[in-house]
This record gives C-alpha cells, sequence and structure tokens, in this order.
C-alpha cells in the first residue's frame, strides 16, 4: 500500500459536489489500468476492469468526498455564515482551519474567547447557523471579492504519519477506500469489475445510487471506514469488518458467505452510521469498513495494517473465481 | 527591522512551544534575541528571563518592559486502559478540543490527536474535557516511557497569512514579546534616561504568577505590560468595542498608572498613530495585575494588541497593529525619565 499515494489524496480539497480535483487526480492514476474509464453525469469515475470471465460483473465502490461547509450569506463585517455538507460533527469544527472557496483561501470556523462567553453556553455547541468563517477580510465587499455563494469549504489538514503505523489525515473516510480501489485496479480479476470513485458520498450516496443504475452490477461491495455505532470494540489496529447494516444498505447474507468461503471468515460488526447507506441498491452488496477514530471530524486517524489488511482480502476475492 | 521582519519573528515564535511554565526552547531562543539588547540575560528558579540594559546615569529610574512567554495548555492526568490519554484543560475553551492536534512534551515530543466519542445528531452538548481523550498511536509500554501525569501539552497548530493579519496560536503573548523586541531594535543606540529592564515571563496563564519573582528582583519602578486586548468577533458581545487592525489598545482605570498611560497616549499622538481606548474597572487579567503590587508598588501602564479568538489554535492580529505597537513603545521608553509626581 503505497502510503504517499493516500496522503496525496487527502491533501486535495474535495468537499461533496466539488470532488473535481480528486476526480482528476484519481482519473490520470487509474489511466494506464482502465480497459474502460468514463466520468458520469453526476461526476462520477467509472473505470471497467475487464476479467477472464464474463458471468458476472461487480462492482467494488468507494466515496471520493469529504465532508465541509458551503458559503451561505457575507456579514457586513466581513465573515461567513456557512452550511454543513455531510456528516461533520459540530462539535469538532470550532476553531479549526479551513480553505475556503475554490481558490482555498486561507480561514477559521472563528469562535469567540472562552472569556466573553458565559459558562452556561461553554457547554453547548452553537447552532451551525450561529458559526462563522473567518477570512480576514474586514467588509462584505472585501469577503466577496475573494470567495461567492456557495462555494465549498473544506477543512485543512495536512496528512501526516504518526507513531504505531497511523495515518491522520481529513477526508480519510472515502479517500482510504479510493486509495485501496487504485492498488486492485492493478490486478488481473476473475470477473469483469467495475471500480467506481463515487460523488456525494455523504450526501446519502448519490453518487452510489446513479452509478449502480449504469453499471447494473450483479453485486456490489462497498469499501469505507468507520467508527462502530454502538460499544462494539472497533479501533485502529483490529482489522477490517464486514458490516450487517451500513446506513440503510443491508449486507447480503449470501453474498457475504461466498466472500467468506473465497477468502476467510471477516470480522463482522452491526452497524455503521453511514450517509452513503442512505441509496437504494438494486443488487447484493457487501460492507467492508476499516476502523477509524474520529470520523465524522477533521482530523481522523487509520493504522496502515488495517488498509493492507482489507486490500488483501479483496485481492483474493477479486481473483476467486 | 521592519514589519515584514517583524511578522516573520512572530510566525516563529508562534511555532515554539511553551504552554503555562514556557520551555527550554522557547527559552533559548528568546535569550539569544534578547541578548544584543542587555547586559546580560538572567533567568529564575520559574523560567522566566530577563535583562537590563544600563544607561550609565547614576540611580537612574527602572522602567520594565515585560510580555509573557508562556501559552495556555493542556495537562496529562492519566491514561486509559487502551493507551489513551486523559487529560485537564487550562484556558481553553474545551469546545475547540475534539479534533485538535497536540503535542504531548513528555519525555520526547509526542504527536496526539484529541478524539471523541460517537456522534449523536441531536445532542447538542458539548463533549465535558473528561469525555476528550489524546490518541498517540503509540504501544502502552511506550506510552509508559515517554508520557507521565503533570505532562504539558501544547496545541498544535501552524501561522497562516490571511487579510492583513495573521492566524497563529500563542499570539498571546508572543505578539507582546515581537513588540518588545521589535522596540528595541528601533531604539538602536539611544541613550536612555532609565535602566531598560526587559522581562519575558512564565505562568502568565495560571494567574500571573511568574511575574511575581521576577519583579521582586528586577524592582522596577515603572512598567509597560504588553499583552492581548479582546477584538471584536462576529459573536462576541456588544460591549467589545475594540477591533482588530484599528490601532494598538491602550488600557485606563485603577490597575494603570495614569502618568504612564498619558505618556502611552502622548507617545502615540506624536507619531500620528491611531490607538483605541479600554477601560477596566477592576485588576486587569494580565500580569500588570501582579506588577502593581510588586515590593512598594510598580507604576504600571498597559499597552496591548488587539486580538480576535483568544485561547485558541487560530488567533488573529493585525500585523500593523503589532507594528505600530512597537513604534509607540520606542517613542515612550526613549521620551520617558520617571520621575513621576505621587498620584498624578
Amino acid at each position: 500500500m503505497d502510503h504517499k499515494l493516500l496522503k496525496q489524496l487527502c491533501s486535495l480539497n474535495g468537499v461533496s459536489g466539488w470532488e473535481d480535483d480528486v476526480r482528476s487526480f484519481l482519473e490520470e492514476k487509474a489511466l494506464p489500468y482502465a480497459d474502460q474509464i468514463q466520468v458520469d453525469a453526476l461526476g462520477n469515475l467509472l473505470v471497467l476492469k475487464k476479467g477472464l470471465s464474463k458471468n458476472k460483473i461487480q462492482m467494488l465502490i468507494a466515496h471520493m468526498d469529504e465532508s465541509g461547509f458551503l458559503i451561505r450569506t457575507f456579514e457586513e463585517n466581513g465573515c461567513l455564515r456557512i452550511g454543513i455538507v455531510g456528516a461533520m460533527d459540530p462539535r469538532t469544527i470550532l476553531g479549526k482551519r479551513v480553505h475556503v472557496g475554490a481558490k482555498s483561501i486561507p480561514g477559521v470556523v472563528g469562535l469567540r474567547a472562552p472569556h466573553l462567553t458565559p459558562k452556561e453556553q461553554r457547554e453547548k455547541i452553537p447552532d451551525i447557523r450561529d458559526c462563522y468563517l473567518d477570512i480576514g477580510a474586514q467588509s462584505r465587499e472585501e469577503a466577496k471579492a475573494m470567495v461567492g455563494y456557495g462555494e465549498p469549504v473544506a477543512f485543512a489538514c495536512d496528512p501526516e504519519e504518526m507513531s504505531g503505523g497511523i495515518i491522520k489525515a481529513k477526508a480519510l473516510d472515502g479517500r482510504s477506500g479510493c486509495a485501496i480501489l487504485l492498488e486492485l485496479l492493478k490486478l488481473q480479476v476473475h470477473y469483469d469489475t467495475w471500480f467506481v470513485f463515487s460523488v456525494q458520498g455523504h450526501c446519502g450516496g448519490i453518487g452510489l445510487q446513479t452509478a449502480v443504475q449504469a453499471v447494473r452490477p450483479d453485486q456490489i461491495i462497498l469499501l469505507d471506514s468507520a467508527a462502530a455505532d454502538r460499544d462494539e470494540d472497533f479501533l485502529p489496529g483490529n482489522g477490517c469488518a464486514a458490516v450487517r447494516m451500513y446506513g440503510k444498505i443491508v449486507s447480503d447474507s449470501r453474498l457475504l458467505a461466498d466472500f467468506e468461503q473465497k477468502v476467510e471468515k471477516l470480522n463482522c460488526l452491526a452497524s455503521v452510521k453511514a450517509p452513503m447507506g442512505e441509496a437504494s441498491v438494486p443488487a447484493p452488496s457487501l460492507s467492508l469498513c476499516i476502523p477509524m477514530m474520529n470520523p465524522s471530524a477533521p482530523t481522523g486517524i487509520l493504522a496502515w495494517r488495517d488498509l493492507k489488511a482489507v486490500g488483501k482480502l479483496l485481492q483474493r476475492y477479486l481473483q476467486s473465481a | 527591522m521592519d514589519q515584514e521582519a517583524l511578522t516573520g519573528l512572530l510566525e516563529k515564535l508562534s511555532c515554539l512551544d511553551g504552554p503555562l511554565t514556557g520551555s527550554e526552547t522557547l527559552r533559548d531562543v528568546l535569550g539569544d534575541l534578547l541578548r544584543p539588547s542587555v547586559s546580560q540575560v538572567e533567568a529564575d528558579a520559574l523560567g522566566s528571563l530577563w535583562g537590563i540594559r544600563h544607561c550609565g546615569r547614576k540611580n537612574a529610574p527602572r522602567l520594565l518592559l515585560d510580555a509573557h512567554m508562556d501559552e495556555v495548555g493542556l495537562l496529562i492526568t492519566g491514561q486509559t486502559k487502551e493507551g489513551l490519554l486523559r487529560f485537564s484543560a487550562v484556558g481553553i475553551d474545551p469546545r475547540i478540543l475534539p479534533a485538535q492536534e497536540v503535542t504531548v512534551l513528555g519525555k520526547e515530543r509526542v504527536s496526539g490527536v484529541i478524539i471523541c466519542p460517537a456522534f449523536e445528531q441531536k445532542n447538542r452538548q458539548a463533549f465535558p474535557v473528561s469525555e476528550l481523550k489524546i490518541y498517540t498511536g503509540l504501544s502502552k509500554a511506550e506510552l509508559d516511557r515517554l508520557v507521565r501525569p503533570g505532562d504539558l501539552v501544547a496545541l498544535k497548530s501552524y501561522p497562516q497569512r490571511a487579510g492583513s493579519g495573521l492566524f497563529a496560536k500563542a499570539l498571546d503573548d508572543r505578539a507582546g514579546i515581537v513588540v518588545i523586541l521589535a522596540a528595541l531594535a528601533l531604539l538602536g543606540n539611544t541613550v536612555l534616561n532609565v535602566d531598560l529592564c526587559v522581562s519575558f515571563t512564565v505562568q502568565e496563564e495560571t494567574g500571573c504568577r511568574g511575574i511575581i519573582p521576577a519583579a521582586a528582583q528586577i524592582q522596577p519602578e515603572y512598567a509597560v505590560v504588553l499583552d492581548t486586548a479582546h477584538g471584536a468577533t462576529a459573536d462576541s458581545p456588544d460591549y467589545v468595542q475594540l477591533f482588530v487592525g484599528k490601532g494598538p489598545v491602550i488600557l485606563m482605570g485603577p490597575n494603570m498608572d495614569r502618568s504612564m498611560t498619558q505618556g502611552l497616549i502622548d507617545a502615540a499622538e506624536s507619531l500620528v498613530i491611531p490607538w483605541q481606548p479600554e477601560v477596566c474597572e477592576d485588576r486587569t487579567g494580565s500580569n500588570a495585575r501582579s506588577l502593581q503590587i510588586s515590593g512598594t508598588g510598580v507604576r504600571t501602564g498597559f499597552l496591548a494588541l488587539p486580538l480576535k479568538y483568544m485561547h485558541t489554535p487560530s488567533e488573529f492580529v493585525s500585523l500593523s497593529d503589532l507594528w505600530n505597537a512597537a513604534r509607540i513603545l520606542a517613542k515612550f521608553t526613549a521620551d520617558f525619565s520617571g520621575g513621576l509626581e505621587h498620584g498624578s
């Protein structure tokens, strides 16, 4: 698993609906290995790898987008009002650095000093409508000259290796899956396999919903990273798990059995919260997740070991008859 | 020294870590910066630094310029059985902590990320500090070797210019330190009428403590404190009427000596530099509160930089405010000769 590749992926800004830079990067990397490559109407990147057998069409999918903000309005004093895109925990955004707009202008999610905040209010998270971005503009005119309505705001977080074989980065949830798909693209697969890098996973699996209509697969494997929903132990280093309920998508028992028979027994997790799991998929699916800390926050944490592990499992599955 | 050099210095100092008690690295760098301007650099048991520039006149009055080198931070309180670090926060709003990157100053510097429990959509309560933990990736054995309860933790951040200002951590009070250093550079070899003392003190953030023994040793008669003041933000209460970019702040009130205050105002006016008044009815939340009552009393003035988002990893100041504060301070110091009447 190429550490540099995942770090490059996580340095790009790709808030849901604005995945262009991520898609261009992936397209360039996928091209040498693609039998067919296309970008659909919504911006999904679809890459076909022809198999040795035509008996089945498989689809593997990861999402390219990250959770962030969109600019809603401009205040007299030059600050911007924002709305949250995707599954961002509003309790993790205060005081964080961001890249604002298509030109990645530096900014901050402002929060007045604790000295100016009455004690009761320090226990509450402000509603997102009361939050604001500061980009150093002193007036509405100055701010409007720098950024526009509806432009995306991504968190600023340098991908970094930490002790114990850990990577810390933003946008890790979907991009880790994208990095694995890129690796798997190099294989000779047994069945025709569509590798889908989808848009707007955070907006309810928009890309997933439409990609399955285009590809019409016989089975779908969803790849993501998540934290366990309840009290289950699912920490970085624990390896990957098959998730029964990925959002609203229920993993198919027969597909899971097929996977386990061809590869090995998998750890199972009852459920994870997943906005991409709101999509309706008309084919049996299996969701594989690797454990992640701070999944809905700007600084996510994953273990390299888990990424390698799920990559190996999928490699064996894709190459078996 | 010009505004650009001042900015570069501020960025460099902001990147150093010195939560609560300063740090050796910070002291080394500050000592090197101060040394050319004073006869020698001294340090005390708590870690504050200072030096004196003698003017050569016998019985010259002593004027102290002070800024604090410490920043807000966290304290490690223990370890969970999974190897996550528990901590308490000093001076920091816990709402900025979830997902914040930190540096644990243990036996070695250890990078960490504050992780938070899973998120329920309807929950509007902030995470209390007790529910937050620092994740380092280290094994329990390594953690035991490198980190102990009581170890200090600094927020991790980086300087970023935006508009005509700078986002960075610890601008409270590295901005004050840089203003003093810039004023010294502007003064050059000017002959002064006072023995000028400069102190970079520790433990201001734990209650203006480091200045107490430092002042007892320096024994100034007069002092000017350089610190930061709250600039208005989009969510600040109406009563906050200071604005980043509209000029340095001169504080007034019983904690400040009226002659010293007037001296700062005169310096600003003579240079035609816009400044902002701030009134504080009680002791200020700065080293001025401890300085005023040091020994038999020190006549203290307070020159401040307006700053937004205090005590977060992205504090914000205007670089022209800093440069103008340095000019005011240099002028005040050059013109000052003590001898103020009591109660003036």
